[in-house]
């Protein structure tokens, strides 16, 4: 919202800019910006959308006035047509309002020059015009439209609505960041402006008789800005009979717009409720200055001074301007209830001592009119425009930052429980630190990826994304990390010759739907996963060893996926996998107390391909719910009291067998006495018959409670040996 | 060479032959030498063999001389070892020295963390020390959790405040109203608060989303939220509890300073500003001179809110606050452009 310094001035006394400004700011109205405008002032204050009232000039100067102690001032009255019909008076007739040949004698339309001059028509020589003049407003919606007033207004010919404002009316309206576009327009914007209440004009010539009702299924009315959106029950119209003439509180129609040709027009001064000129303008997509006002919520007791005002201000500026009486049609308005404040929750709240006076001396300068008192309490009528404060807690807010918020002594609450540390930190510690140590950046995606088309990888799908590249929500980290290496092997150099090392990890979460019969916390799946990927040579290219750089391969991959499992205690065991997201022939997956607790193995090559990237790049997926969960503390049982017995043993075996099935047969052969089994050497080919390899294993054999003999260790490594042949047809390499 | 029966002249010889030998003797020589007259076959094991051969009363002065010489000889005999070992280590270490300039080896270079989840760790181990529990909860929540419960109805225009990314459905299911991205982290406050009776202090961190997208905004960023309720909390607690929180976290010469402001869910509530970490207060063209940069939202909890929880609002109390993780990482370290964070460019990462 923009405040000009000068007009504000009309309302209230002010402070240096300044001071103003820091004064606002700490009343809960933050002065983003302070500009020279000509010799104005111009403040950018950032309102919250629970202060509707103080989108004017004349709020702000509300708020002056309490903060500071001036009194507000009425604006400069301007001119009124002599024997003006007030409001009051015209609204004394009640529901249904007024129109012109049944009103009171003393209401009789009247005309007068601009300026201070007299000029004006005469008692009982109505001019034709009225003869145009509406039926009186009625409200088929009473609990949308609160109140509608209407007033005609004729100028004596064409042209004069729609002339330039007079210029100082124009400099205010463009301080304040809006666009003069002709007399009834300005005049409406700088009402709305001064006192908040937004208006609307009508040309005369389109309104017969107005009806505010809600809208019917398929009805159109073609708006302001040139569109004519598909109007739904229960968005709320200004009809002139069946007729759609406005999108109420929201946008006039084009056909019944202030035109060159106007020479008489309609204002509009309405209540309507907030909510449903909200849901219409979201729905629609048209946010004005009007619907931004009403939504929040304007004062109801408003429209009777915004009209006089706007009247006051054409009859300024155009002369011989004639006026029938203002209509009125009353629907419901929200009760207001008053509200208790007890003198010790002030403190209480608030951890300061405010003594009862100087809560009641806050509230009465903003208006709260005390109705009834005692020691403890005190109840008070909230002002009309006040309409985010229905609450005891809302006053002492409104004491608090009267006071200023610095004024309450920081302290700190008593200490309570001890709080337990969650269950994964020291875990995820411990396999940050392994990737931290593998070389692995930490990276953070966006959860976002391109819409999956019904790919089960990407289900969960936004209603209203910001583009097609991040319609959806990722069902795996791995294409983030895909992303993040596309992007790096476009930019990082090369180093001797070397395709750049690439190490990244994500700890992070993926969605998807839970099945039927799944519990989630919310409503949709979210697993927690810590993934990596790792493309390029093994080890940093450095001086002394030569320029080797090979690059990582699958068993760098499931090397560190065994030493984060190694970091976190848990037993590890690996199989094939048939992961759409991986190499089928280098895929395995991880199995951790026989529950599936993730994936590793090359990229598949197609998806490499999709993702614009060479073959070679090795990722992991594994569920960080699982492995963080299972985490086991280590354990320590000191060490061995006896010697351990060194043993070498080479197996062959048909290309067939697997390293695992091996180690299962060494382990389950050796026993208890077979301490470890650690594969130093693979060998295939001559002098091995083709399709078989060679196995060379370092054994270590040990008794806990003796030195082994060698006739002992003899006979289990020929236990070993055999078990090897019948489970496995291997045979001793020669 | 040794012969018996002129045992004392020989003993001289051999000490003086010893004295003037063993002192220019080298490494290997040293050893010849002590094999020669210390050896079981040695000269000194001869002559005391031909003692033997002396008159009774002589023997024990013999004997005695020939003790002695032993334990001068092996005295020589070490001295000059551990001479021999001092040159030798002289002689290595007076050589020329290696190029210490050469690069330093690693077997990996060093993984780092990403500086807005090592931010979020060092807010959370702040908090836990004052007491302080992590919560956690979905990032997919329902319309109810995320603005409902936090006084915030259907058609409340404080929504505007947080334009929100609406998720589609899975089809045919029904739901418990509309389903979108958390655009804070405070449902897991509604969710805390609904399992559990007060007292409690949770801070809650994760991701939250906003559709949004410029240099100061990200569609997806991190927040992290406390919240604590219990008997006569005060808006002095929140005071106390954010000067404690940002000094714990940017260091001890920082300042908090609260203005009032806006949030549904809060009352009353405050805009939280710190002292600017550009200029430490002088003021600057980030703080627009003011010393000071917006970086929390803060307030008592709603008494609305509370009632929605089943908490009486007469019984206790509490306050809340929220920030942004990666508006307070890029201040701590210098970054302007939010979307560095998440643009993951090596060159960005390795600088941590
Ligand atoms: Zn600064």
């Amino acid at each position: 919202m923009r405040i000009s310094l000068a007009w504000l001035a009309d309302l209230v006394a002010l402070p240096p800019a300044a001071e103003l400004a820091e004064g606002l700011t700490f009343a809960g109205l933050e002065v983003e910006r302070i500009e020279e405008v000509g010799d104005d002032t111009v403040f950018e204050i950032n309102v919250t959308p629970n202060r509707a009232d103080c989108l004017s000039h004349l709020g702000i100067a509300r708020e002056v006035s309490a903060r500071i102690g001036a009194p507000l001032r009425a604006p400069p009255r301007g001119s009124l047509p002599r024997a003006f019909p007030g409001p009051q008076q015209a609204l004394s007739a009640g529901r249904g309002g007024d129109l012109l040949p049944r009103a009171p004698a003393g209401a009789s339309p009247v005309s007068r020059g601009a300026g201070d001059g007299a000029g004006e028509a005469g008692p009982g020589s109505l001019p034709a015009w009225l003869a145009r003049v509406p039926a009186p407003p009625r409200i088929d919606a009473p609990d949308r439209c609160g109140r509608y007033l209407g007033q005609a207004i004729a100028a004596p010919g064409k042209g004069a609505f729609a002339a330039p404002s007079p210029p100082w009316m124009q400099a205010r309206l463009a301080a304040c960041g809006v666009r003069p576009i002709g007399l009834a327009v300005d005049v409406t914007n700088y009402v709305m402006l001064e006192l908040g209440q937004p208006l609307h004009a009508f040309d005369l010539s389109a309104v017969q008789a107005i009806v505010v009702r809600t809208s019917r299924e398929g009805e159109r009315l073609r708006t302001l800005d040139g569109n004519a959106p598909r109007l739904v029950p229960g968005d709320l119209l200004i009809c002139d009979g069946e007729r759609p003439i406005a999108l109420a509180g929201v946008m006039g129609g084009e056909a019944s717009a202030v035109t060159e040709e106007s020479s008489a027009l309609y204002l509009e001064a309405a209540w309507f409720a907030p909510e449903g000129i909200r849901r219409t303008a979201r729905r629609l997509s048209l946010h004005t200055e009007s619907s931004h006002r009403f939504e929040r919520g304007v004062d109801p007791k408003l429209p009777e001074r915004a009209l006089e005002r706007a009247v006051r201000l054409l009859f300024g500026a155009v002369a011989g301007l004639t006026a029938a009486p203002p209509q009125a049609a009353e629907g419901r308005l929200p009760s207001r209830r008053p509200v208790v404040l007890r003198f010790a929750r002030v403190g209480r709240l608030l951890g300061a001592e405010v003594p009862a006076e100087e809560s009641r001396r806050w509230l009465g300068a903003l208006g709260f009119v005390e109705e009834r008192r005692d020691e403890r309490e005190v109840e008070l009528a909230v002002p009309s425009w006040r309409f985010d404060v229905d609450g005891e807690v809302d006053l002492v807010e409104e004491i608090a930052r009267l006071r200023g918020y610095d004024r309450i002594a920081p302290s700190l609450p008593g200490s309570g429980r001890p709080p337990a540390a969650p269950a994964w930190q020291r875990p995820l510690a411990l396999a940050r630190a392994v990737f931290s140590a593998h070389g692995f950046h930490e990276a953070v995606h966006y959860s976002f990826v391109s819409r999956g088309d019904g790919d089960p990888a990407a289900p969960v799908e936004l209603e209203n994304p910001l583009g097609d590249e991040q319609a959806a929500l990722r069902g795996s980290l791995l294409p983030g990390l895909c992303g993040s290496l596309r992007r790096a092997l476009a930019h990082l150099p090369q180093v001797a010759g070397r395709p750049p090392a690439v190490r990244l990890y994500e700890s992070g979460r993926t969605y998807g739907w839970p099945a039927a019969d799944e519990r989630t916390t919310g409503p949709a799946r979210e697993r927690w996963r810590l993934s990596c990927l790792a493309y390029g040579p093994r080890s940093p290219v450095d001086w002394g060893r030569g320029r080797g750089g090979e690059p990582v391969d699958f068993f760098d991959m499931k090397g560190l996926v065994e030493g984060l499992a190694e970091a976190l205690g848990l037993p590890a065991a690996f199989a094939p996998s048939a992961s759409p997201w991986l190499h089928p022939r280098q895929a395995a997956s991880l199995t951790i107390g026989g529950r599936e607790a993730g994936v590793l193995g090359e990229l598949h090559p197609d998806l490499a391909e999709r993702f614009e990237l060479p073959r070679g790049v090795f990722v992991a997926e594994l569920s960080a719910d699982l492995l963080l969960a299972a985490y086991r503390p280590p354990r320590f049982s000191g060490v061995p009291k006896f010697p351990a017995v060194l043993r070498d043993l080479a197996l062959v075996v048909a290309g067939d067998v697997t390293a695992a099935q091996v180690e299962a047969a060494l382990r389950e052969a050796g026993g208890a006495l077979l301490e470890a089994a650690v594969l130093f050497d693979l060998y295939a080919g001559p002098p091995l018959p083709e399709g078989h390899r060679s196995l060379a294993y370092s054994l270590r054999f040990r008794a806990a409670d003796r030195t082994l003999t060698d006739a002992e260790v003899a006979a289990v490594h020929a236990a070993i040996v055999a078990a090897a042949r019948e489970k496995l047809g291997a045979r001793l390499r020669g | 060479m040794v012969t018996a029966g002129q045992p004392q002249l020989l003993l001289g010889d051999l000490l003086e032959r010893a004295r003037r030998e063993i002192p220019a003797a080298g490494a290997d020589e040293l050893e010849a030498q002590r094999v020669r007259l210390l050896g079981r076959k040695g000269e000194l094991s001869a002559l005391l063999r031909g003692m033997g051969a002396l008159p009774a009363g002589e023997r024990p002065a013999a004997g005695a001389a020939v003790n002695a010489a032993r334990d001068e000889i092996e005295a020589l005999l070490t001295a000059r070892r551990e001479a021999i070992l001092r040159e030798a280590r002289a002689a290595e270490l007076g050589g020329a020295p290696i190029d210490v300039t050469l690069p330093g080896r690693r077997i990996a270079a060093r993984g780092r963390r990403h500086p807005v989840s090592e931010a979020q760790d060092d807010l959370v181990e702040i908090l836990a020390r004052m007491g302080y529990e992590v919560a956690e909860g979905p990032e997919i929540e329902l319309d109810y959790y995320n603005f409902e419960a936090l006084n915030m109805p259907p058609d409340h225009p404080a929504r505007d405040m947080q334009d929100t990314f609406y998720v589609r459905p899975p089809a045919g299911a029904r739901t418990a109203g509309p389903i979108l991205l958390r655009t804070h982290t405070s449902p897991v406050q509604i969710r805390t608060m609904l399992a559990r009776p007060p007292p409690v202090r949770i801070c809650s961190p994760g991701k939250v989303y906003r559709r949004d997208d410029d240099p100061t905004h990200s569609p997806m960023f991190h927040q992290i939220e406390v919240l604590c309720v219990d008997r006569d909390i005060t808006f002095g607690h929140l005071a106390g509890t954010l000067d404690a929180f940002v000094r714990g976290f940017f260091g001890e010469d920082f300042r908090v300073r609260l203005r009032p402001s806006y949030f549904p869910f809060v009352e009353p509530g405050a805009e939280v500003d710190v002292t600017c970490t550009f200029c430490l207060g002088k003021g600057c063209r980030t703080c627009k001179g003011s010393g000071f940069v917006e970086v929390l939202g803060a307030g008592l909890v709603h008494p609305r809110v509370l009632r929605a929880v089943g908490y009486d609002p007469e019984e206790v109390s509490g306050f809340a606050f929220g920030c942004g993780i990666d508006r307070l990482a890029m201040l701590r370290s210098g970054i302007d452009d939010l979307r560095l964070f998440f643009e993951n460019d090596l060159r960005f990462l390795e600088q941590a």
